[in-house]
């Protein structure tokens, strides 16, 4: 028996040495927490499956004036969805690695007009994003720039 | 008298050849879990669904190739486990594949004080579903705002009806 454990540990060595020296995803340095330039949101992206997604986390202002309640997405163009929380809606949806400071294929939604554009990512440096929408054409659009939210 | 009748008769048919026929299907509990530690606030819950509608099709004397179109006509999210739904302030239910990416599909908000299992609202569009059907796997993932933060894992499931349509 203690041979047999001994020869199966021997066996998964080179396994687990060849996993501790995956080089990490180039792409999963999107993750984290950032905050666009108007500072009134931070938004937590996240890898799901291949691709990533970025959820707002954090609003300077969760409450709607008005009612006093936890504000939704009531811009949204399907009526169906207004009642979804604007604390923990999804922005950044579907976003590839495509190499070079990258991720594009991807979409960002503006819940102050419900609508949806086209957006492209690139990493200027390990705390700032380039965030640039468009629709049609990615000359016709306009850039945000994120920070990372440092752990402090 | 005849003429009249063979024209009724086959208007009938033309029309009943044409429409397409429709089919009810329920998904089985599909669990869905969010990894502690969680935080008060937006947490994430996943899970893959292996659809079986291919299968349901087959069985039904048809093929995966006939499906038309398809709209989810009923969504609901229990608790796992005697805890219910405790906690949870709402719920945003999205379906994506690698290919298709990420469709919003159901929310509740607010969820019902101490609730076991809430109906969800669907989404009025809903012009990816068949499309992302059609992969035969997805990726459920359900945004469930919780009221406190906890060291252990939550588990729900979530459970879908559809209504397919297919072509003759």
């Amino acid at each position: 028996m203690r041979t047999s454990l001994l020869l199966l540990t021997l066996l998964l060595l080179p396994f687990n040495f060849l996993k501790a020296q995956a080089p990490p995803d180039p792409g999963d340095r999107l993750i984290g927490v950032w905050e666009p330039s108007h500072g009134k949101a931070r938004v937590k992206i996240e890898k799901i499956g291949t691709k990533y997604y970025g959820k707002i986390v954090w609003l300077r202002e969760p409450n709607d004036a008005t009612t006093g309640a936890p504000k939704v997405d009531k811009n949204n163009p399907d009526e169906a969805l207004r009642s979804v929380p604007l604390r923990g809606y999804r922005l950044l949806k579907d976003f590839s690695y495509t190499g070079t400071d990258e991720w594009a294929e991807g979409t960002i939604y503006d819940p102050e007009n419900g609508s949806t554009y086209s957006c492209v990512i690139t990493l200027k440096d390990a705390n700032t994003l380039d965030i640039r929408g468009y629709i049609g054409v990615k000359a016709l659009g306009r850039t945000d720039v994120w920070k990372r939210l440092q752990a402090k | 008298m005849r003429p009249i009748h063979t024209s009724l008769f086959l208007a009938l048919c033309l029309a009943s050849c044409g429409e397409p026929e429709r089919l009810t299907y329920r998904s089985g509990p599909v669990p869905l879990v969010a990894t502690g530690p969680l935080f008060e606030g937006t947490n994430t819950a996943q899970g893959t669904w292996s659809t079986g509608v291919e299968a349901f099709l087959v069985e039904q004397g048809h093929s995966l190739d006939q499906l038309q179109g398809a709209r989810l006509v009923g969504a609901t999210i229990a608790g796992a486990d005697s805890s219910g739904l405790q906690g949870v302030r709402s719920i945003s239910v999205q379906w994506m594949d690698g290919a298709t990416g990420m469709h919003q599909v159901a929310v509740r908000n607010p969820l019902p004080a101490d609730s076991a299992t809430v109906v969800l609202t669907l989404a009025n569009d809903q012009a990816k579903i068949a499309e992302l059907l059609r992969s035969g796997t997805l990726t459920v993932v359900a945004d469930m705002d919780l009221d406190a933060d906890s060291d252990s894992d939550r588990h729900v499931i979530g459970s879908f009806t559809l209504e397919l349509t297919l072509d003759r």
